[in-house]
């Protein structure tokens, strides 16, 4: 019983934090002149927030990994709205799906051989490269 | 407010179905948001229930896009060392990224008679939905389509992205990351963080410098594309 209490504080912390940061990266757009997206500010701030220690990343950590590994869940309800937009996707369908597809093909073959030149062979960055590189 | 005891629990059955499906298969064209929307889409055109009501019911998934988005700052604090080391190359490969994304998107669009209109909805379609969606308004596109196209693009990346790197014998994580990040955004990197945690960073880290790019790029290069097609 305590064990879930625990685990179910740890949740609600985790996703009033992400909130909070939410509510703050809204704010911050709406005062912007440009359009960058709340959640992207709301983001960055989470990020420095964790980078400079001032946010023990325990925190957000159960709250954060749960909105990632379900992300793909939460597209079903706008993409099921597809349906309404069958007039508009039907004329222009092959403009369309050739630009997306062509383009994304190019995209990730631009980008695959772009860090590949650049990165070279190396995996992941372990410490020593990571000296090496400083 | 009713249709939340059917369309968020027929949402979350038919998408954890598929995802069990697909895992149990191996079979990446049963991506699960795919399968959704196969299922879902035929369901309530045939019991004449309109999208609307669907979506009041299963609108809270859609709210929670939102915080995902800010919950993406956890994988990429966990590879800041990653960061820190190679910074400069990361930035440049991910504003490559972005231009060749919304120009080749929008040019073939444009060549192959699109409306400028449906051009804009096109631009943006390599960033995740929020960012694709605020951005295809602030250049006068159909925010609906853009979230089509982004969707389409997601399950693209999602299903043939890794095949398709295998092919180019892309092995490195980061290559591989920042590749399915640019072009296939959040279902990219789902699919990553799937396969491998810290391709699945990499990836992130991609979703998101390039979602900031893009909105960032957009409203300037789209009119640009838009005269050189004689718009």
């Amino acid at each position: 019983m305590n064990n879930a209490l625990s685990l179910a504080f740890h949740y609600i912390r985790a996703f009033i934090l992400i909130y909070l940061c939410l509510f703050a990266g809204n704010a911050i757009s709406s005062l912007l002149p440009i359009t960058i997206p709340g959640s992207i500010i709301g983001m960055l701030i989470l990020f420095g927030l964790l980078s400079t220690q001032i946010l023990p990343f325990k925190w957000v950590k159960p709250g954060c990994n749960v909105l990632i590994r379900y992300m793909a869940l939460l597209f079903v309800p706008i993409g099921v709205g597809v349906m309404n937009y069958y007039e508009q996707l039907r004329t222009q369908f092959g403009p369309l799906v050739v630009s997306c597809l062509v383009s994304t093909i190019i995209v990730l073959l631009v980008v695959a051989y772009c860090s590949h030149y650049i990165h070279g062979d190396r995996g992941a960055v372990t410490d020593k490269a990571e000296k090496k590189n400083d | 407010m009713i249709d939340i005891l059917w369309s968020l629990p027929l949402t979350l059955l038919v998408f954890f179905a598929a995802r069990k499906l697909a895992i149990k298969l191996k079979m990446p064209l049963l991506n699960p948001l795919l399968m959704s929307m196969v299922i879902i889409i035929p369901l309530l055109l045939v019991t004449n229930i309109p999208y609307t009501r669907y979506f009041a019911g299963s609108k809270i998934l859609n709210d929670l896009l939102q915080p995902a988005v800010v919950a993406l700052a956890f994988p990429l604090y966990e590879q800041l060392h990653q960061i820190r080391a190679r910074w400069k190359s990361i930035i440049s490969i991910c504003f490559i990224g972005s231009i060749v994304a919304m120009t080749t998107g929008t040019a073939i669009a444009l060549w192959m008679g699109a409306t400028p209109e449906i051009a804009a909805s096109v631009m943006p379609k390599s960033v995740t939905t929020p960012i694709a969606m605020a951005t295809a308004q602030s250049i006068h596109g159909i925010p609906a389509i853009s979230a089509v196209c982004v969707i389409f693009v997601g399950i693209l990346g999602a299903v043939f992205g890794h095949s398709i790197l295998n092919v180019l014998k892309i092995t490195t994580k980061a290559s591989r990351g920042l590749a399915m990040g640019t072009a296939s955004h959040a279902l990219g990197t789902a699919r990553c963080a799937e396969m491998d945690y810290q391709e699945g960073a990499f990836s992130s880290l991609a979703l998101v410098i390039c979602g900031i790019i893009t909105s960032l790029l957009a409203p300037f290069l789209f009119p640009v594309l838009l005269a050189l097609f004689g718009h």
